[in-house]
């Protein structure tokens, strides 16, 4: 198991690397150091690269990997597979075994089987297996473990419901075996930053996963899996304990410049962590970093008292989700902000005295996407983790917070044997059961008879008579009764998973510039959502009388488009006989009444 | 995507207090009526954020109030601000100096509580009364509710924050933007509107099958969706293919010219939808939700040139349909004849020939990274044509709301039938209900997957009490693989784990001539152990 760098992941002097196997199939097999997937049977997969023969000793990527391969070889129990018959053949075919070689592996089975006895007489047939593409689902079927993995059913449901798409720029703390990594980087990807074969959009935000792990061993294996898997520039792994230092990169501009800090611009947060709440305030929206999380005592395992302040309590006075802010805000007199902390004591409990220095660095920027709403899930398996993460997400003004767990069971299914016989079992009905018992009676009889006569006639034994009769030789594949059952282990709790959203930051300012667009570019019907200190946005009213003019002449002119479109619609629907669930246009109002089913008159004219 | 306002002409989800979703499309210089809860002018949530929560003002005045995150947690708390601060503590339970022997401690329960419908001494009257004139977006009834009653005392904390709850749920005039995506789509028709019509999906399910099915960026993918095109919009979104900025439905002069410079510019190859449906025209009216409609299609969705659509005939039996039959040439001399409306017609006639020929073709060429399908037809004969189509290694997903139909589909790949198709041939599975070659899926398998709720409240952590029941779909997946050609065998030693009977037909004697399609009974664990 060599750990040397790969050509393929050399620096940029080099031409680009090839796309990620996981995301572009290559048209075949290739020797890369990105792993293709081997299917020796169900639930037996093995990741497995092929290099060319001139480079010296196979790559394997894992102890087990490395146990079936030797010498340019894959062995398996279903024969010897030599690289060079698999490499160049399209993904997904099926591969037979070379005839078997004399190697050491062989030579091994043979003596087990010598010892075994008569097995060996078997003329050795030719066994097959299958080369798959590699996906994150494979992957995570296959990867070697490091820590406890996120199973497929749980990143799907979580990467569906943070919303990750192209684009999208996800965290993930606690990479561990970065199976949840390669679902997240599939998940936001939209073409790589450097451009990478011109895939990918012209314009708007490439999509990243930035993986956060504080152990060391674990993020030098990522990291270098990550890039065998050219996955590099999709995935950013960093080494660092969130719930000490935060989220936010350090980058340098230039060479001279100091290291700087610059934030991910999340709008996904993945928390696989032991203490999920100790990293959720490195997770708020304002542009300092707030770790002074105000607890009630017992939340934090060791907290040490830190710079205490006394609480200023200024009720919902902003329009703002309810933000803590380090005492030097509070004093700085521009600071905008309000506060709102409460604790028992009134105090602020301060995590830790190194993080303290840091919260005094006001020009941190939030980890967080500024304009966008941003989810996360956290994934625990106790009780007790929830509670706690969802008390601290309240706190922090997390809402639309929720828990769940994924319940997912693999169902197995097989044919029986005619009439329902299972190898070993009795009569399958009572009438069935009578009338074996009867035979058994009478066969007694007659051999008791027979034992007396002592003639040799001999009649059929009852069971064999049974068997005759009711024989349960299947006759084909499809016969007998289709029957299901749940695999034979299943994962009844892997984690619960919290969800909550934080919509973005709302200010005055805010709302005021969209107050101002709306005014540009609508016919004047304006209100804006008022809050108590948004007020004084002028008086509530509808627009004047000339508005209302102007819209009802437009709602006629568009009243009559409206028929004029719904005839067309009907005649082209007439013609194309189409399906009946197609939206019917609604002639009275045209189309300002909204198409959507529900059409309950949810919307109506003004005036 | 950077900037998240709610545009006009977008559809919203409006999710009132009692958690039922209202749908509705956000059309500028109108009033959104939401029924019992009030009104308030549409330009009111013109460009503002999502999945911010507004109380809807009181009648003489006109608009909405942002209402703050931690006012939302505070009443969705039941007014429970103080629990939640003790904890863990147990809200039940209080300390009753009297009691010594019983270590102070008493649970207070509701033995004492008598059920009379008179203690709510507010006649339904005079709450419409308050529900009219009241302050406070319907706090103010709330509160008054709350004073009328007059066994309020006797009712435990728990009990009385459940009430609060309760009317707070009824009669507060608030609501929270949602942003209609795929997740909150599915929630809402599932849990209001048909949910036969989306095959009762759940998101567990749509996410499910999206990741088995490999979906993601640059792929290309087969559909086949019977569920309005909920299936089509989920794959659509993990495309990036529903991001849109709708515009005023007008400019239908102007759709005609674009029209006519489309079948031109060069089709993308990569990042595609294929829905192959079963009726002449594609059902997709689900996609009008993310601006699209299939019937008057706006150019400039991204989905115009990346969702084709064809129909079973147009796949199967090409020559049978009268839309792919070259129209009739006609010399340009003689078309320049013509007047303007008939000549227009032959040239609508001829690009409507060219892009379905060449979408069809397209199609049959194959070549697909995923094959997804939620039907109500049979899927066997879906995969049938559907499989072949697809490169190898491809995943395949398919998802019926009656597990059997995905399990009969489980068996018709199992390892008894590959192994007779592969002795006997094609006679063996070619009849016209079954999958047809067996051997090109490999380890097909069936999930079911579901999300429990939990409720989480301090000290009251529990899952919910009911769920949705209805149809319990499963999901089936498989891998699209190129068999080779000619007699394989498995190899191994399988026999090691069961004494032999002397029926040569049992179930060990299947998983040796194929143990790959077979589900195996025992862990693979054990067998990987032995092996190495």
């Amino acid at each position: 198991m060599s750990e040397k760098s790969e050509p393929d992941m050399a620096p940029t002097s080099k031409p680009l690397p090839p796309l990620s196997a996981f995301l572009h199939t290559p048209e075949s097999i290739p020797y890369s150091s990105s792993p293709s997937i081997i299917h020796l049977k169900r639930d037996l997969l093995v990741p497995l690269s092929f290099q060319s023969n001139d480079t010296e000793g196979p790559e394997t990527h894992d102890a087990r990997a490395a146990a079936y391969s030797s010498k340019g070889v894959l062995n398996t129990r279903f024969g010897d597979f030599p690289h060079s018959s698999i490499v160049g053949i399209p993904y997904g075919s099926q591969v037979r075994a070379a005839p078997a070689t004399n190697n050491e592996q062989n030579r091994k089975r043979k003596r087990k089987e010598d010892a075994g006895g008569a097995a060996t007489a078997e003329p050795v047939s030719s066994g097959f297996l299958h080369v798959l593409a590699p996906t994150a689902e494979l992957w995570t079927a296959s990867l070697p473990h490091r820590t406890q993995v996120v199973y497929t059913p749980d990143s799907s449901f979580i990467l569906h419901k943070l919303q990750v798409r192209p684009g999208s720029v996800l965290i993930e703390a606690g990479a561990g075996s970065g199976s949840f990594t390669h679902a997240g980087a599939r998940a936001v990807y939209n073409g790589y930053p450097d451009g990478r074969s011109g895939v990918g959009k012209e314009e708007g935000r490439r999509g990243k996963v930035f993986s956060f792990e504080f152990h060391k061993e674990r993020v030098q294996k990522l990291t270098d899996e990550i890039g065998r898997h050219g996955l590099d520039g999709l995935v950013e792994i960093v080494h660092r304990d969130v719930c000490k230092a935060g989220f936010l990169l350090k980058r340098k501009a230039d060479e001279l410049e100091e290291e700087r800090d610059v934030s991910p611009g999340a709008t996904a947060v993945f928390l696989d962590l032991p203490a999920p709440w100790l990293a959720l305030p490195h997770l708020t929206r304002q542009t300092c970093p707030t770790p002074s999380l105000p607890t009630s005592t017992g939340l934090t395992p060791s907290p040490s008292p830190g710079p205490s302040a006394s609480a200023e309590k200024i009720g919902e006075s902003t329009a703002t989700v309810t933000a803590i802010i380090p005492l030097q805000d509070l004093l700085d007199p521009s600071s905008s902000a309000k506060v709102s902390i409460k604790t028992e004591d009134g105090t602020i409990t301060i995590l830790d005295d190194k993080v303290s220095n840091e919260t005094f660095d006001s020009a941190k920027p939030s980890a967080l996407s500024s304009t966008e709403t941003v989810r996360i899930c956290t994934f625990s398996p106790c009780i007790e983790q929830v509670t706690r993460t969802v008390s601290v997400l309240r706190k922090l003004g997390w809402v639309d917070i929720e828990m769940v767990e994924v319940q997912h069971r693999r169902v197995e299914v097989r044919r029986q044997n005619p009439k329902g016989y299972e190898d070993g079992a009795g009569p399958r009905t009572v009438g069935e059961a009578v009338q074996r018992l009867k035979w058994v009676g009478e066969y007694r009889e007659h051999k008791r008879e027979r034992d007396m006569a002592d003639t040799t006639s001999t009649r059929q034994n009852p069971t064999e008579a049974w068997k005759t009769q009711n024989s349960r030789e299947k006759k084909g594949a499809k016969d007998g009764k289709i029957v299901t059952r749940i695999e034979p282990e299943i994962k009844s709790h892997t984690s619960y998973l919290v969800f909550a959203v934080l919509p973005r930051e709302w200010t005055a300012e805010d709302e005021a510039a969209a107050q101002a667009l709306v005014n540009q570019t609508t016919k004047g019907v304006v209100n804006a959502p008022v809050d108590g200190d948004l007020k004084g946005n002028g008086k509530l009213r509808w627009g004047g009388e000339k508005e209302e003019k102007l819209l009802s002449k437009r709602q006629i002119k568009k009243a009559e488009r409206g028929k004029r479109k719904a005839e067309e619609r009907r005649v082209k629907a007439e013609e194309a006989m189409e399906d009946e669930s197609a939206p019917a246009a609604n002639e009275e109002v045209g189309e300002d009444i909204p198409s959507a089913d529900d059409g309950n008159d949810d919307m109506e004219v003004d005036g | 995507m950077s900037e998240e306002r709610i545009l006009p002409y977008t559809y919203l989800l409006l999710r009132l207090p009692s958690g039922a979703p209202r749908v509705v499309r956000l059309i500028p210089d109108l009033t959104i009526s939401l029924g019992k809860f009030g009104s308030f002018p549409s330009n009111a949530l013109l460009y503002r954020p999502y999945n911010l929560t507004f109380d809807i003002l009181d009648p003489p005045a006109v608009g909405l109030r942002l209402v703050s995150a931690e006012e939302v947690t505070r009443d969705i708390l039941g007014g429970g601000e103080d629990t939640e601060a003790e904890g863990t503590g147990h809200y039940d339970l209080e300390i009753a100096g009297e009691s010594e022997e019983d270590g102070g401690e008493v649970m207070r329960t509701n033995k004492e509580t008598v059920d009379d419908p008179l203690s709510q001494k507010l006649s339904w009257t005079e709450i419409e009364q308050l529900k009219k004139q009241g302050a406070g977006s319907g706090r103010d009834l709330v509160q008054r509710l709350l004073e009328s009653h007059t066994a309020i005392h006797q009712k435990t904390p728990f009990a009385l924050q459940k009430y609060t709850l309760r009317k707070t749920k009824k009669f507060l005039r608030r609501f929270t933007v949602l942003p209609l995506t795929v997740t909150s789509l599915t929630t809402y028709l599932l849990d209001t509107k048909e949910p036969i019509k989306i095959l009762e999906m759940r998101n567990e399910t749509i996410a499910l099958m999206l990741s088995l099915a490999n979906v993601h960026y640059g792929g290309r993918y087969l559909v086949i969706d019977e569920s309005g095109g909920l299936l089509v919009s989920a794959v659509a979104e993990r495309l990036g293919l529903l991001e849109y900025t709708p515009t005023e439905p007008e400019e239908s002069k102007e759709e005609d010219t674009t029209r006519k410079r489309c079948p031109d510019t060069p089709l993308p190859t990569a990042n595609t939808i294929a829905l192959i449906h079963p009726n002449e025209q594609p059902n997709l009216s689900l996609l009008k939700y993310f601006s699209y409609d299939t019937n008057n299609p706006t150019t400039s969705h991204p989905l115009h040139t990346h969702l084709r659509t064809l129909n079973w005939l147009q796949l199967v039996d090409p020559n049978a349909d009268i839309s792919l039959q070259r129209p009739e040439e006609i010399p340009v001399e003689t078309l320049a004849t013509f007047k303007g409306g008939k000549r227009s017609a032959y040239w609508r006639k001829h690009r409507r020939w060219e892009k379905t020929s060449r979408i069809v073709a397209e199609v049959q060429k194959g070549g697909f990274d995923g094959l997804l399908v939620a039907a109500f037809m049979d899927l066997k004969g879906i995969l049938r044509h559907a499989v072949p189509l697809l490169k190898g290694s491809a995943q395949i997903v398919a998802y019926s709301q009656n597990r059997e139909s995905v399990i009969e589909l489980a068996d018709c790949y199992s390892a008894a039938r590959k192994a007779e198709w592969r002795n006997e041939g094609e006679e063996v599975a070619d009849d016209e209900d079954g999958v047809g070659d067996p051997t090109i899926v490999l380890a097909p398998t069936v999930h079911e997957t579901r999300v429990r709720k939990w409720q989480v409240l301090p000290g009251r952590t529990h899952p919910v009490m009911t769920a949705r029941g209805g149809a319990e779909g499963v999901v089936f997946a498989g891998t699209r693989v190129l068999p080779v050609e000619g007699k394989v065998e498995a190899r191994g030693r399988f026999r090691g784990q069961k004494k032999r009977k002397d029926d040569s037909n049992d179930d060990d004697s299947e998983v040796g001539v194929d143990g790959r399609g077979e589900m195996m009974p025992t862990s693979p664990l054990k067998k990987v152990k032995s092996d190495i």
